[in-house]
């Protein structure tokens, strides 16, 4: 994928995550059980979109440099 | 050696070595404003990591993050969401800033706004609302500190000299050698207060439940309304969503826009760096998890801390630890609270001094680093005899300074995006943005939905901004193209 494709990628999944820890999504994931590695799932929830904006991140910056090396 | 003899020479060993890593770090920087404020622009990567992670968690995500998972339960994890969402926007904005920095010769965020929106009475009003943030900020800070010297001593040393003697230090390598003590500090200190708060996040549940997941299992049994969203409010009822939702955006654009953090941009070597910061910045927001797994820890735990805040150091003390792990602790600490309070102080000067002051009254160079050293002591005099008086949480300090720092958001984003923005719409959008969010702030009963007041503000803020814009006369096309089109 080209570096327009993970611009636009991250800015989907930035907002994404930010309507995923609001309310109305939130309330849908309110249950602490079951517990994921021993955390509630709210709690998991919330490290799951941090760590996918690792990952989004990573791979957009991959992809600049791979324009910036053409 | 007793106990308290080793705790007290663990946090004099690190104070030491804290103020020996500032003081050395300046000798590498020139005797200018520029390296001063900005450091020469030389930061590489594990600076600027360390820089951007230990100065957005302080001693309020050290002590007041296991304060809330204690008292407020999943209310706490607003924290643990809104770093990463206010960082993300710094992957393009922080090369565009830095790009405009090197440009103009830019140290501060004012500076950027003002060099596209000429009105010194605005480089006045940013540097107002800055200081007006920071000093609670710098309080909290304070406060964390002194908290933590108290009850480690048992009482010994009490808030006020604790508070005094930890600044003291940050006091003296800012002054010393400005940014880059900052620089190189947060680096010493994140380390350490990641690596302490991952041990006694995993040790203390471990002790005291035999592991997480029966930690929590017991809390869902006997305290089910702690693990359910929105959790609690201060005096114990449920929080109301719209209070929870609009805290985790007022502190994601608030963040983004902390001046002190806003103005590392023009310290990075280069615009990769600041990318890679930010790539990495989640690594470090992970560090919550074992933060509130501590306060956790002490929602079954027979006796109770007099105030929530407490609940780390009052559960360190009271699990039978070996005198070094609870020195460590106290460093690890001390570590969250001035790695941020250094940073504070810092920007708070160079604000003041360069927006406040420069504007209106041109001084030399020389005399620019003077006035700079006497307000970071000035603002830290102010901060010092809030720290000893004040009696709110320290999440709910911190909150009220975000709603005022919401406010930049949409200035600076026209500053650099929005070709059609004009100096009187950003004046009083700002105005307007900044006195909804003081009236809210004052008068909290009158929040629609419980909504944060930095949110409410900006609800005016923006088509304020977008109105009076639209309504004036567009900016000389010239001037706006040097700082959209970079």
């Amino acid at each position: 994928m080209t570096l327009r494709h993970w611009q636009r990628i991250a800015w989907i999944y930035h907002i994404a995550f930010a309507g995923a820890v609001i309310w109305p999504v939130q309330a849908f994931v309110n249950t602490p059980d079951p517990f994921v590695l021993g955390l509630p799932r709210q709690m998991a929830w919330a490290a799951f979109w941090v760590l996918g904006s690792l990952f989004v991140l990573w791979r957009l910056d991959a992809a600049r440099a791979r324009t910036d090396d053409a | 050696m007793d106990k308290s003899t080793v705790i007290t020479f663990i946090i004099f060993a690190y104070l030491a070595v804290t103020l020996g890593v500032g003081i050395v770090a300046g000798r590498r920087a020139s005797r200018s404003v520029q390296g001063f404020v900005a450091g020469d622009r030389d930061f590489g990567l594990l600076v600027m990591y360390f820089i951007t992670g230990a100065t957005v968690f302080s001693a309020f995500a050290f002590l007041g993050g296991p304060g809330w998972a204690y008292s407020r339960g999943a209310a706490a994890f607003y924290i643990l969401t809104y770093g990463v969402l206010g960082m993300a926007p710094w992957y393009a904005m922080g090369p565009k800033a830095a790009a405009l920095g090197r440009r103009f010769g830019f140290v501060t965020q004012a500076q950027l706004l003002v060099g596209r929106f000429p009105s010194r009475a605005l480089s006045a009003v940013m540097a107002l609302l800055t200081l007006a943030a920071f000093v609670p900020y710098v309080t909290i800070q304070m406060r964390g500190a002194g908290i933590v010297i108290e009850a480690v001593t048992d009482g010994a040393v009490p808030l006020a000299a604790g508070a005094a003697l930890a600044y003291g230090i940050v006091l003296l390598y800012v002054l010393t050698s400005g940014v880059s003590a900052v620089g190189w500090t947060n680096t010493f200190q994140g380390v350490f207060m990641v690596g302490i708060a991952w041990a006694l996040g995993i040790y203390l549940p471990n002790r005291l439940y035999g592991g997480v997941g029966p930690m929590f299992e017991q809390i869902l049994a006997n305290r089910p309304e702690l693990l359910s969203l929105p959790g609690l409010d201060g005096s114990g009822e449920p929080w109301s969503w719209g209070a929870y939702s609009t805290a985790i955006l007022a502190s994601a654009i608030g963040l983004t826009m902390w001046p002190h953090l806003f103005m590392k941009a023009f310290t990075a070597r280069s615009d990769a760096t600041i990318r890679r910061t930010v790539i990495l910045f989640p690594t470090f927001q992970l560090f919550l998890i074992p933060v509130f797994l501590i306060g956790f820890a002490g929602v079954m735990f027979p006796e109770s801390p007099e105030q929530s805040d407490f609940i780390l150091p009052f559960l360190i003390l009271r699990s039978d630890l070996p005198a070094l792990v609870v020195g460590l602790f106290c460093a690890g600490a001390l570590s969250a609270s001035m790695s941020t309070g250094d940073a504070l102080l810092h920007g708070a000067a160079s604000v003041a001094v360069q927006d406040g002051v420069q504007p209106f009254r041109s001084l030399t160079d020389r005399g620019q680093r003077l006035l700079m050293r006497m307000l970071v002591v000035a603002v830290g005099a102010v901060a010092y005899l809030f720290a000893l008086v004040e009696r709110f949480s320290l999440v709910d300090l911190l909150l009220a300074s975000y709603g005022i720092i919401a406010q930049f958001m949409p200035s600076l984003l026209s500053a650099m995006y929005w070709k059609r923005a004009t100096t009187t719409g950003v004046v009083w959008g700002l105005v307007a943005g900044s006195a909804v969010s003081v009236f809210f702030f004052r008068f909290p009963e009158l929040k629609p939905f419980g909504m944060h007041e930095g949110i409410l503000g900006l609800v005016v803020h923006v088509p304020v901004l977008l109105i009076v814009s639209l309504l004036g006369k567009a900016q000389d096309p010239e001037h706006v193209n040097r700082y959209v089109n970079v």
